[in-house]
């Protein structure tokens, strides 16, 4: 064991850090034993540079860098079987959402992975429901890597009538109650990632 | 029986058949639904935002006095996770200061399997519902991840035997599937592809390997993931699978005596008539010995 056991945080940023995703994830976080079950317990540890208990231990020493950069967050695919077997009843998968949210609303940080939640929350703040094709569309153009993985899938997908291939058609999904949904986003969610939202909707259109 | 239906984005798009299934399965049990009138999006796994989520739960649940079933294990979760939060009053109020329609009260989630599970349980004779018992047919029970976890809902959600009793009651036989609550990783699919196939192909292995004639799935990414992204993975690894993924609605249907159109079969990727011909021959079978 070379790990540092200490709790102490460092910085004033760290402790700020720590609080929040405290606040959103649940004080129980606290009470962490680092037994490393919910590491053992989810389907994609074996892709993550830090496993799930790292991550839960980075936050309790405020170490927001290397927490917030870690590519783990973004591999979680919200299983919640961490949340299920944790024998301290912690969330551990609310921890990396909690770290999601924190990323998605720091100035400067941005890959691939929250673009793509940014677009979905987006659609959702404006439309009120997912279009496939707006959102496959609006992907492809902010992260053309994806571009082939996604046509293929379309190739798929078309022939079977289950994408409708127009603007119109998909814009048509639109529900009455948009003015409802942006003041959930507004009122509830975090005004900086709105912001953020908006500069996303600005650079794509 | 009436419920509200909470159909979620993807069944108006990539989980059609889920839909047309779903409708018509309940017809025939004699269930009446109830679109929830200007339903939203519940969010899936993309708003990491708690409150926000919830928010976007609620003002669909708000929507109705009914209690809601919903056909998708992921809206499922998120409107069963938000009606648990929602005991919460300081939350409700919170979450309140944005919903037009304010939550009140306790509300009741439902997932469709459980929706069919009730309505063959209240049968005074289920034969005469099931009048195309699956004989013959084996079926791996595919859960996924939402539809139990976290828990204290539907079943255990480490080995939970619902659908498996299910398959039993319609007349086929469930696999031994290992890989059966092994996630399928959809969530991250779009920005994370590597990684989701390299699971995909090893619950797809594992389902053939336990002898099954098709998968049972209760949610349609997991569906989207090892039904239209089949032929895509067989690419990729260089191998044929060729295995049918029914929805537990299609299956259902299949026994209920519903013809392949009204269930959407031929809207599925993998090809379903492979599981269609060994139940018309089962049945060739036993007319003869009859």
């Amino acid at each position: 064991m070379t790990e540092k056991t200490t709790m102490a945080t460092t910085t004033p940023e760290g402790e700020e850090f720590r609080e929040k995703v405290l606040a959103l994830a649940g004080d129980e976080v606290k009470t962490c034993i680092q037994c490393g079950t919910c590491s053992a317990s989810c389907p994609t540890a074996s892709l993550m540079d830090v496993p799930i208990r790292k991550l839960v231990k980075l936050v309790l020493e405020g170490e927001k860098e290397r927490a917030l950069s870690s590519r783990s967050i973004w591999l979680c695919t919200s299983c919640l079987l961490c949340t299920v077997r944790c024998p301290r009843s912690i969330r551990p998968m609310a921890v990396v959402a909690a770290l999601k949210s924190i990323y998605e609303e720091e100035e400067g940080m941005r890959c691939k992975d929250s673009v793509f939640e940014g677009i979905f929350a987006r659609q959702i703040r404006d439309y009120g429901r997912i279009s496939e094709f707006l959102l496959s569309a609006e992907y492809m153009i902010r992260s053309p890597s994806s571009a082939a993985q996604i046509m293929a899938f379309g190739a798929e997908l078309i022939p079977k009538g289950k994408i409708e291939l127009s603007f119109e058609a998909a814009r048509g999904e639109r529900i009455e109650g948009t003015e409802e949904m942006r003041r959930i986003f507004e009122l509830l969610g975090d005004e900086g990632k709105s912001k953020k939202a908006e500069e996303t909707k600005e650079a794509t259109i | 029986m009436k419920l509200a239906y909470y159909p979620g984005c993807v069944a108006r798009s990539t989980g059609r058949e889920y839909e047309i299934s779903t409708l018509a399965v309940c017809r025939a049990l004699g269930v009446e639904l109830e679109e929830i009138d200007d339903w939203n999006c519940c969010g899936a796994t993309h708003v990491s935002n708690e409150i926000v989520s919830t928010a976007l739960a609620a003002r669909n649940l708000v929507r109705t006095e009914l209690p809601v079933m919903a056909s998708c294990s992921i809206c499922y979760s998120r409107l069963r996770a938000a009606m648990i939060r929602l005991k919460d009053r300081k939350l409700r109020e919170r979450v309140n200061e944005a919903l037009e329609k304010k939550y009140e009260g306790e509300k009741e989630v439902e997932h469709v399997i459980e929706t069919i599970t009730g309505a063959l349980n209240e049968a005074k004779d289920p034969e005469d519902i099931v009048v195309r018992p699956l004989a013959g047919l084996k079926a791996a029970p595919y859960y996924g991840c939402l539809l139990t976890r976290p828990g204290g809902g539907i079943d255990s959600p480490e080995n939970p035997s619902i659908l498996e009793n299910l398959i039993r009651t319609l007349g086929a036989e469930p696999t031994d599937f290992r890989l059966k609550m092994k996630c399928c990783c959809g969530p991250i699919f779009m920005p994370e592809e590597e990684a989701a196939a390299e699971t995909l192909i090893r619950i797809l292995r594992n389902a053939k390997e336990s002898g099954a004639d098709f998968v049972v799935a209760l949610c349609p990414l997991c569906h989207l993931m090892l039904d239209a992204n089949q032929p895509l993975l067989e690419k990729k690894f260089g191998e044929k699978i060729e295995l049918p993924i029914l929805y537990v609605t299609q299956m259902t249907g299949l026994a209920l005596g519903l013809g392949a159109e009204e269930l959407g079969l031929e809207m599925n990727s993998v090809s379903t008539r492979p599981v269609l011909e060994k139940l018309a021959a089962a049945e060739g079978e036993e007319e003869e010995v009859c």
